[in-house]
């Protein structure tokens, strides 16, 4: 391989700080190598293979939106509050984006490089702040999904693989099917059971992503390898550094947050305040590093608000300080919350 | 990444078929954001670059019927994007008109040739090394200390800093080793 292409290679391939990009970047630009810079493009290109997922969908429903469609749909009301009021009820519903067709592409096999389009119904189950919900799938799996997630799955599973997608947090009890796994896809994680219960974190706000068995076994495939966890074992993927870690932990504190319980065991205080978030429904502020490699235990188990959370952390937490201000957003009053 | 019956679906799109919008949309999506993604490392720009690509493709969807290659039509908008992208970027941040690196010997002309190559290839194997290294590293090549002047600034023996340059030098070799077979 040539010298510029191995630059340009390499550059794809990894993230890199602000002064490399630039001088890579401005190299780029010259029109110096220019065949050889626009063969690598095309190679790249050529080689560069996803397959759609659930960011894929959200893109969906932004260009929808952009394009003016989401409002086709005859009976449905006009405007944005109704979509919002929608989406915090946490109703489960099938997307009208098409003109009442509800018609849509599922993608299956993931192996396959050629994907097999389905006409298939995809329900799409949002959650939204502050709530909770469990559904029950077409095989009679239950999952029940945590505040701020997204879970699309078929109308009815087909083919040899049950497939279903998450963006968020959801603790699922599978049904048993020797002849068809079930398999989680997540934005960096693919989880494949036959038969069990476990959690499932994997919020794209969030660097971790968590997979905690309860029961029978579960395969984690991340970075192309595959992993067997054991009943009360957690497997993390750090999503940025690429790590993976293996961790036991206790059995009654799986899924806790069913229970609207809270349980941090050293966690990072960018993971605490994003759950915060999601569970209070408030937008959080951290405008320091301060916090930065601190680690934090804490468990609110007795049904406590925002500011009984905040008070403990403040005791916990050396220098910590926070100011909760309200503010109205139409009809609805919304706290944010900015820590020091 | 292919959907068997392309053509049709492309002629069902330039006739308004919404759905057959979405087959592509379904398909091509990932492979769009996340060529661009790569190229211009920001996750947020790419998004919106990606999706005006499609809303593109949308509006203009009566001449889809006539591309043979939507592939490579799709690579050429995806390239002309990031190349257009990166150049008003470019415009907005003043680049500093300075090598990374020092280059302290006198260039032969091949040598000349590649020398901002060599550099930039070096200067991303290094941005890539455990941290140490690459402070040991940038301290010794790059700020021109001493082995026992970096050993005593950074509170560590002598032998560690000679352990991680051998280790840094060595990665870079690998690196460029294909390439410096031209040189030699």
């Amino acid at each position: 391989m040539t010298l510029v292409k191995r630059i340009i290679y390499r550059f794809y391939q990894y993230e890199y700080p602000s002064k490399v990009r630039r001088a890579f970047f401005h190299w780029f630009l010259q029109s110096t190598h220019n065949t050889e810079k626009e063969e690598a493009l095309t190679e790249l290109w050529e080689r560069t293979e996803v397959e759609a997922d659930v960011s894929t969908w959200q893109s969906w429903t932004e260009v929808s939106g952009k394009l003016g469609w989401s409002n086709e749909v005859g009976k449905q009301p006009k405007g944005n509050l109704w979509i919002k009021r929608w989406v915090q009820i946490a109703a489960v519903f099938v997307l009208p984006l098409m003109g009442g067709l509800f018609t849509y592409l599922f993608l299956q096999q993931p192996v396959q490089p050629v994907m097999i389009a389905e006409e298939i119904r995809l329900v799409e189950c949002f959650v939204g702040n502050g709530e909770l919900r469990t559904v029950v799938l077409p095989d009679s799996s239950r999952v029940t999904i945590n505040s701020g997630s997204i879970l699309l799955y078929p109308e009815k599973f087909t083919g040899e693989e049950r497939n279903i997608y998450l963006n968020g947090e959801a603790y699922f009890e599978v049904i048993r099917k020797e002849d068809a796994p079930f398999i989680v896809k997540t934005n960096g994680v693919n989880v494949e059971v036959l038969g069990t219960r476990f959690n499932l974190s994997a919020y794209s706000d969030q660097h971790f992503i968590t997979t905690t068995l309860e029961e029978g076994s579960v395969e984690v495939h991340v970075e192309g390898e595959s992993i067997r966890i054991e009943p009360n074992e957690q497997l993390s993927y750090n999503r940025i550094s690429g790590q993976i870690t293996r961790t036991l932990v206790d059995g009654d504190h799986i899924a806790a947050w069913r229970q609207g319980d809270l349980i941090f065991l050293r966690a990072t205080m960018d993971e605490i305040i994003r759950t915060l978030e999601h569970r209070y429904n408030v937008s959080m502020y951290l405008n320091s590093n301060y916090y930065e490699g601190e680690i934090i235990t804490a468990k609110f188990i007795h049904g406590e608000e925002l500011d009984d959370a905040l008070s403990v952390l403040k005791q916990l937490i050396p220098g910590f300080s926070y100011q909760v201000v309200e503010s109205k957003d139409g009809k609805d009053i919304k706290k944010k919350v900015f820590i020091r | 990444m292919a959907l068997n019956n392309i053509k049709e679906i492309l002629s069902a799109i330039s006739q308004g078929d919404r759905i057959a919008f979405k087959k592509i949309f379904l398909a091509f999506f990932p492979k769009v954001k996340y060529f661009i993604v790569h190229m211009i490392k920001d996750e947020f720009a790419a998004e919106d670059l990606t999706q005006d690509i499609f809303i593109k493709l949308w509006e203009g969807r009566e001449g889809l019927e006539d591309i043979r290659n939507f592939d490579g039509y799709l690579y050429q908008m995806s390239r002309n994007t990031v190349l257009n992208w990166l150049r008003k970027e470019q415009r907005e941040v003043s680049f500093p008109e300075q090598p990374i690196h020092n280059q302290p010997e006198q260039p032969s002309i091949e040598e000349e040739y590649m020398a901002h190559e060599i550099q930039l290839l070096i200067e991303l194997t290094v941005s890539k090394m455990p941290e140490r290294r690459k402070q040991i590293y940038t301290m010794s090549r790059v700020e021109g200390l001493k082995n026992e002047e970096i050993a005593n600034q950074l509170n560590i023996t002598k032998k560690t800093v000679e352990v991680q340059l051998n280790l840094a030098l060595r990665e870079i070799r690998k690196t460029l080793a294909a390439i410096l077979f031209f040189f030699i």
